[in-house]
């Protein structure tokens, strides 16, 4: 197991400002779920944003709903 | 980026987040076949797992009949089954497809 | 010379100097009433550890001191030169001045509470019923805690807003987002009475321990992006 700088079952209070701190400062870049970089070889090939293309089918439904006609969605 | 500061990263997602991909996904022509696998069953486990969450807040909100709920159920039950049984055929262990063990994953 | 954004603010009261990250030149670029904090280095990312990203906010911290209204910026958030940065406030104006009217007079306190003790529906007995929704009811309780966890945290998210009252400009919260985690917010209050509510909300209950940090720049309530 590599070393971890906290200890995620028992955070202590240094550890959940240290983490909270970094979730406001990071770039976004891979922290938000879905992200991802696919490479072939050691070569980056394909990014991978899932956070946008998925969505609960609900919620689709709903914004197809409630859109105005003019509305244009793209991804 | 530093590895400190992945470091970091990997520790607030584990911490915050409920379900990640890994940050990259190598598919390695050494052992290609299993750089696919490795590849194709990241994603089906990570799908699997969004799914798994959004049938359990349909569930929970109604919106499922209760042969739906068994219906959903057993095929969430059978592809996670599956996906640790092909893991296992290519000699993936779960940690490969990023699969998180929750608060038991800091035991192993 | 490449720029690492720090901040885009209001102009400050005083002129004086400050140094940059990794000791590179701490610089402002300035267009109508914003100004855009920048440290001229190399661009080099894999460079980049834990410290500096502690400098930076610091560096930000002593920015938003001499300001009336502070947006951090992520890190690293770089821009090609001054030309690009000056560019990005001209045709950003409208939205940054927007925001900085946001958080003006306002600083962020950051709220976790984490679980004590282990949740009660993992241990109670195994649901009846047919197997697919022992099995979906099974994931639910380790995916989302048990519903009166979830309720739990967002009762307790509301009382801490109700708590702060007048002084709370907007929230931003997560209930539930792990197992460890029962709610994180974040939360913009107006700067006077930071340090009492933090007392105030800093506390240990019998089932949660909640941790307060802060005052902090506003950053989950700034939006600015690279080049």
């Amino acid at each position: 197991m590599p070393e971890r700088f906290v200890s995620l079952s028992k955070p202590s209070a240094d550890d959940v400002s240290l983490l909270e701190l970094a979730d406001r400062l990071l770039n976004r870049g891979v922290v938000l779920t879905g992200e991802a970089t696919i490479s072939v070889a050691g070569v980056d090939l394909i990014y991978l944003g899932l956070n946008v293309v998925l969505t609960a089918v609900q919620n689709l439904k709903a914004n197809r709903a409630t859109a105005a006609p003019g509305d244009n969605h793209s991804a | 980026m530093g590895d400190e500061l992945e470091e970091l990263r990997r520790e607030l997602q584990l911490l915050k987040l409920p379900v990640t991909l890994p940050d990259r996904i190598d598919v390695d022509p050494e052992g290609i076949e299993q750089g696919l696998a490795q590849l194709v069953l990241t994603l089906v486990e990570f799908l699997r797992q969004l799914l798994e969450r959004q049938a359990v807040r349909r569930m929970e909100g109604g919106s499922l009949s209760d042969e739906e709920v068994e219906r959903v159920g057993l095929a969430l039950m059978k592809l996670e089954e599956k996906v640790h049984q092909l893991a296992d055929q290519f000699g993936l262990q779960p940690s490969d497809l990023n699969i998180n063990l929750g608060p038991l994953g800091d035991l192993l | 010379m490449p720029l690492l954004l720090q901040a885009i603010t209001t102009p400050p009261d005083a002129a004086d100097l400050l140094d940059g990250l990794r000791g590179g030149r701490l610089i402002s670029v300035m267009h109508a009433d914003l100004v855009g904090w920048a440290t001229e280095l190399p661009h080099d990312d894999a460079a980049f550890n834990r410290e500096d990203l502690l400098e930076h906010h610091r560096l930000i911290s002593n920015i938003d001191r001499r300001v009336a209204a502070c947006l951090p910026a992520r890190f690293p958030t770089w821009f090609t030169d001054t030309e690009a940065l000056s560019a990005r406030l001209r045709s950003q104006k409208d939205q940054l001045l927007a925001q900085l009217d946001q958080v003006r007079g306002c600083c962020e306190l950051a709220v976790t509470a984490l679980w004590t003790v282990a949740d009660e529906a993992v241990e109670a007995a195994p649901t009846p019923g047919t197997p697919g929704r022992r099995y979906l009811m099974e994931r639910r309780v380790a995916i989302a805690g048990s519903d009166s966890r979830r309720a739990r945290a967002m009762r307790l998210a509301d009382e801490l807003e109700q708590t702060i009252g007048a002084e709370l400009v907007r929230a931003q919260r997560q209930v539930c987002p792990s197992a460890t985690v029962a709610l994180s917010s974040a939360l913009l209050v107006r700067r006077s009475d930071s340090q009492q509510l933090l007392s105030r909300l800093q506390r240990t209950d019998q089932d949660v321990r909640i941790l307060v940090n802060g005052p902090w720049p506003p950053y989950t309530f700034a939006d600015v992006r690279s080049d």
